[in-house]
């Protein structure tokens, strides 16, 4: 006989319901397991019309490419973005990156200066980190 | 008499108002957590020059909500959206994760000609509840 732990969602039955999407939580199935938080402030400064990347790590040692998710906030008030930060402004273009090794996750900001004179940028990066690998 | 299961992080009491605050817990029963109903994994090639789509069947019978990662060679894993992991902006893009009632796409543009070409590993994760 196999046992399990499972909560049904309100007026479903758990002995009999089977569908993943009755329940709240079944020990049937994986979750996202926390690991770490973290953030990270990069800057940098473009001279038309250069592109200026800016590396920053941080370290997690699962020995592992784990999943992670992250958002990033470019100063513009509480605004964060999700899946990276895009912009294409007036004489500035900015792109950010995420990327995982198996000791460390790596942020990338790239500034590109479209117009003339210097342009500025600052970006920071909220990152949650899970023990789930990924098996890259 | 409502019965429920709830553990509070470290140094709050889960039988206070603040066990009622769900940042303040680890778990609740009375919310939905997020389900991992599958994952999965395959190799595909895109071409330099190329928006190409890298396709696995999940057999899940219905859509699921995705996300995922790819890697190139040693390269660092990238999420959707991001970028080849090198200075500048001259490498690959993971521009986008999809999914319907069969598979899961991996879209990766390799924009630039004489560029990159080359075998991804893309996996997913396929979570409840469903899309549709």
């Amino acid at each position: 006989m196999t046992y399990k732990i499972a909560v049904s969602k309100s007026n479903i039955d758990v002995g009999t319901a089977t569908s993943p999407n009755s329940f709240n939580y079944s020990s049937d199935y994986n979750t996202l397991k926390y690991y770490a938080v973290g953030s990270i402030q990069l800057s940098g400064s473009a001279i038309f019309p250069n592109t200026t990347t800016k590396f920053g790590t941080i370290t997690h040692n699962l020995g592992y490419i784990p999943f992670f998710a992250f958002s990033v906030n470019a100063g513009a008030g509480s605004v964060y973005y999700p899946y990276g930060y895009v912009n294409v402004g007036a004489g500035v273009t900015e792109k950010t990156s995420v990327a995982a090794g198996t000791s460390d996750i790596r942020f990338k900001y790239d500034i590109t200066n479209t117009s003339s004179g210097t342009v500025f940028g600052t970006v920071t990066f909220f990152l949650k980190i899970f023990r789930n690998n990924t098996g890259l | 008499m409502t019965q429920l299961i709830r553990v509070s992080k470290q140094g709050i009491d889960v039988l206070g108002t603040a066990g009622t605050v769900p940042n303040n817990l680890i778990f609740d029963s009375t919310l939905n957590t997020f389900k991992i109903i599958g994952t999965g994994s395959v190799l595909g090639t895109v071409t330099s020059g190329n928006l190409g789509t890298i396709s696995v069947a999940h057999n899940l019978g219905t859509t699921p909500a995705v996300t995922g990662f790819i890697r190139m060679h040693s390269d660092r894993a990238i999420a959707p959206t991001g970028r080849q992991d090198v200075s500048g902006d001259s490498g690959y893009v993971f521009q986008s994760i999809a999914a319907d009632g069969s598979s899961v796409y991996f879209v990766i543009n390799s924009p630039f000609l004489g560029g990159i070409s080359g075998t991804y590993n893309c996996m997913y994760f396929a979570f409840e509840p469903p899309l549709s």
